[in-house]
């Protein structure tokens, strides 16, 4: 188990450093510099620019330097924040991700898994057929869609949360849920197929037949096999949430890494844009390995297999 | 968090470098006239040059190759250390320094500046005149900067910052806020006005939309145009848009391919109807018919050609007389968003049916698009221009063949010939005269397309007192005031 998880955690480094390889040379080949704008700029003025930024020596001698960086932990000044470092932005950006991506996913899995079994064990009731129902709606919306929906009702009608900014942690229960409740439909379903499955197995007969407390038949012969599908889920989640956030970010104004991962391409800031794809490869690596993790805890028999 | 600010509005995108020699956009604009302050000030009623840091100011020569400035007694930055002559000086030369990489270094290249404590008295000497300097000096790319700004290293902020506006920078959180609080060294003493103010970093003109409309700010820049018709309806004193010191317009590529061909320029223009494209678009932008805006006192109106079907069917006809082999592929290009993609579809749409002429629509991000255009890769694009100072030159500069703000690849050295006159003419109305020829020149020879003139679309939430709209932008942060205390 050590073993396999040192190996994870090399392929998790050897992963990071790739795609930043990758982003850079992709990034460098596109047309277009930091300082292209609608205004010329001073062909010595341009020259100063790009010397300070060391944006005159060759490629590999470049990409040397932002590698060593890298290593280091050092991006560099942004070049479009040309007074603040990369890793200052990131700092401050991070824990905005953090706290959304963290609160849409922990909605996404106190509403997905209770109205996943809820559905499961009332699938031909009208209610069951109901929450479903929503759950297939919700997934059909996109979650820019879901915002405006939100903010109509709760920012204007009732107007008991503010529509946008960073305040205090009311500004967050709009994007949480804008971004965790998709999610959450996602996992209703998995859970509901799975513990349809459940409901209807052999194990599941057998343990009611012996007259055990239906607490402990619920807890280890419906939700225990349920959980499999949506720990495999948590992975591509955490990465639907990483790139969802753009757009919910921009909607309530929250300065999270989101807006930045977009901007940066667009303005050409080559050391933030590096710095943001870094740090989203570290996290979406980390989210998937915490996943497989907790999959081999939850199924032996993944551990087995692998 | 700390508590709300006296006063909180949208600013628009983020203000990358709290350098107002180094930043040269809108939205930092409206920052650094908040935290800083310039020789001189624009009035925000008439846009007519006031009294700022200095106290007085005069040419030693009609055509304005040398300046005198006087400051005023006992100027301080907001941490009570002197605001000198030495500091103007200073930030004049730093401009200039191409490691500074400032936008507007080109303003100050080939000045030298003279500072004399004594007399309190900056002059400043240019190789070629500069008439409209004291204009200039109200721009903040001009403004005085502090020795612990001009001396920060690369990729950094000082930190306090000493200001010398009305107001003084209390916190600055990248993508969320910078709130300013008063200057108590500021010469101008503030009355009415707020303690603090907010200005919010909002990338969406929707947010900065709902944001207003749920009373979270008070003053919003700009908003999207898709509002516009219900705020005209629900808003109409809170929204009032008023044509601004800017202008969309179209550039043909002279150099090489087809538009290298007079008629085929005329062709097109003639088959635009401007108003049509105004009404189309919405937004309340309108039609304009000369690159300069209206808004220079004394600059003579300046036409060229206009939209007739008759007009634009014979050049076309001339054209093909010339190319039998018929027309080539034409492509318009702009820079990607839903404003420019619109306003292309219209003009797609106009050619195709005015004159049968298919002119395919290509798009590229803005980094993309403009080495594309400076490097004239491209047949007719989209283009547009905010003046600096209110001038026709910070228009009619740019069409210079050796400006980086041509791209056309328009060369002729009588255009040329009538600017430098025009500089070198000390009597005012003749200078307009000569600038006006120089652009009407631009005009008939079809080298660019005025189309519209850009809109203000401030939103002033009714209780904001001392707000005033006019063709520059220009807001006088200490004029300020909530209207509820002043009754």
């Amino acid at each position: 188990m050590k073993f396999r998880l040192l190996r994870r955690i090399f392929a998790w480094i050897l992963g990071i450093l790739l795609v930043h390889a990758l982003a850079f040379f992709m990034m460098r080949t596109t047309r277009g510099g930091p300082f292209d704008d609608a205004r010329a700029l001073d062909p010595l003025v341009l020259q100063a620019l790009e010397q300070r930024y060391g944006l005159d020596q060759p490629f590999l001698a470049q990409y040397g330097h932002a590698l060593s960086g890298l290593l280091r932990g050092d991006f560099g000044p942004s070049l479009r924040y040309r007074d603040t470092q990369v890793s200052t932005l990131l700092a401050d950006a991070l824990p905005i991700s953090l706290l959304l991506g963290g609160g849409a996913l922990l909605i996404a899995l106190l509403v997905g898994i209770p109205a996943g079994l809820y559905t499961a064990r009332r699938a031909h009731a009208l209610d069951g057929k109901m929450v479903y129902g929503g759950g297939t709606l919700l997934l059909a919306l996109p979650n820019f869609v879901i915002a405006g929906l939100l903010l109509a009702v709760f920012s204007f009608q009732l107007k008991w949360l503010p529509p946008a900014g960073l305040g205090g942690l009311q500004n967050f229960l709009l994007p949480w849920l804008c971004l965790g409740l998709p999610l959450s439909a996602q996992i209703l379903l998995l859970v509901r197929s799975k513990a349809r499955q459940a409901l209807a197995s052999d194990a599941f007969r057998h343990a009611t037949a012996e007259g055990l407390p239906p607490r402990i038949i619920s807890r280890r012969y419906v939700l225990r096999p349920s959980l499999g599908p949506v720990l495999a889920f948590l992975g591509p989640a955490s990465a639907a949430i990483l790139t969802g956030s753009l757009v919910i970010e921009k909607v309530f104004a929250l300065p999270g890494l989101g807006t930045f991962f977009v901007q940066a391409a667009l303005s050409r800031d080559y050391t933030l844009a590096l710095g943001v794809t870094v740090v989203y490869t570290a996290l979406l690596g980390l989210c998937t390995l915490c996943a497989d993790v907790l999959m081999a805890r939850v199924d032996p028999r993944l551990e087995a297999l692998s | 968090m700390p508590p709300r600010a006296a006063l909180t509005v949208a600013n628009g995108p983020d203000v990358e470098v709290l350098d107002p020699q180094i930043t040269s956009t809108t939205a930092g604009g409206r920052i650094f006239s908040a935290l800083f302050e310039g020789l001189t000030r624009l009035d925000p009623s008439t846009l007519e040059v006031v009294p700022g840091l200095a106290e007085s100011w005069h040419k030693e020569d009609p055509s304005g190759r040398v300046w005198t400035f006087t400051l005023r007694e006992d100027l301080r930055w907001s941490d009570g250390t002197p605001l000198t002559v030495e500091d103007v000086r200073a930030s004049w030369e730093r401009l200039a320094l191409p490691a500074t990489g400032a936008d507007y270094a080109v303003w100050m290249t080939s000045a030298e500046v003279f500072a004399n404590q004594e007399l309190r008295s900056v002059q400043v000497h240019f190789p070629a005149p500069q008439p409209l300097f004291d204009r200039m000096c109200a721009f903040h790319a001009l403004f005085p900067i502090p020795a612990a700004l001009r001396n920060a290293a690369p990729g950094s902020t000082p930190d306090p910052l000493p200001c010398s506006g009305p107001y003084q920078l209390e916190e600055r959180r990248i993508r969320d806020r910078i709130r300013v609080v008063r200057n108590p060294y500021s010469w101008r003493q503030i009355e009415l006005g707020f303690e603090s103010i907010d200005f919010l970093t909002l990338e969406s003109q929707f947010t900065a939309l709902n944001l207003f409309l749920a009373g979270e700010v008070w003053f919003t820049p700009n908003v999207p145009d898709l509002a516009v018709p219900a705020l005209h309806r629900e808003y109409a004193s809170a929204f009032q848009p008023r044509p601004q010191f800017a202008t969309y317009f179209l550039r043909f590529q002279m150099q090489e391919g087809p538009f290298q061909d007079k008629d085929l320029r005329l062709a097109l223009i003639h088959a635009i109807d401007r108003e049509e494209v105004a009404r189309n678009l919405g937004g309340g932008r309108p039609a304009a018919s000369s690159l300069v805006p209206p808004f220079t006192d004394g600059y003579p109106a300046v036409g060229g050609p206009n939209f007739d079907l008759g007009l634009a069917k014979e050049a076309l006809s001339r054209y093909q007389k010339r190319h039998p082999e018929g027309l080539p592929h034409l492509e318009y290009l702009y820079p990607s968003s839903d404003f420019n993609r619109n306003l292309a579809e219209v003009l797609q749409q106009q050619w195709a049916a005015n004159i049968g002429v298919q002119v395919a629509l290509a798009n590229q991000e803005a980094k993309t698009f403009f080495p594309a255009q400076r490097g004239l890769e491209y047949q007719v694009s989209h283009s547009s221009w905010v003046g600096d100072y209110l001038d026709p030159l910070t228009f009619l500069e740019n069409f210079v063949a050796e400006s980086g703000n041509n791209r056309t690849g328009f060369a002729d050295p009588e255009y040329k010939k009538l600017l430098q006159w025009a500089a070198d003419c000390g009597e005012p109305i003749l200078r307009l005269d000569l600038l006006a020829q120089a652009e009407t020149m631009l005009l008939q020879q079809a080298v660019i397309v005025p189309l519209l003139l850009d809109v203000g679309q401030e939103l002033v939430a009714p209780q904001l007192g001392g707000f005033t709209r006019n063709a520059s932008g220009v807001i006088d942060w200490a004029a300020l005031y909530p209207k509820a205390l002043a009754q």
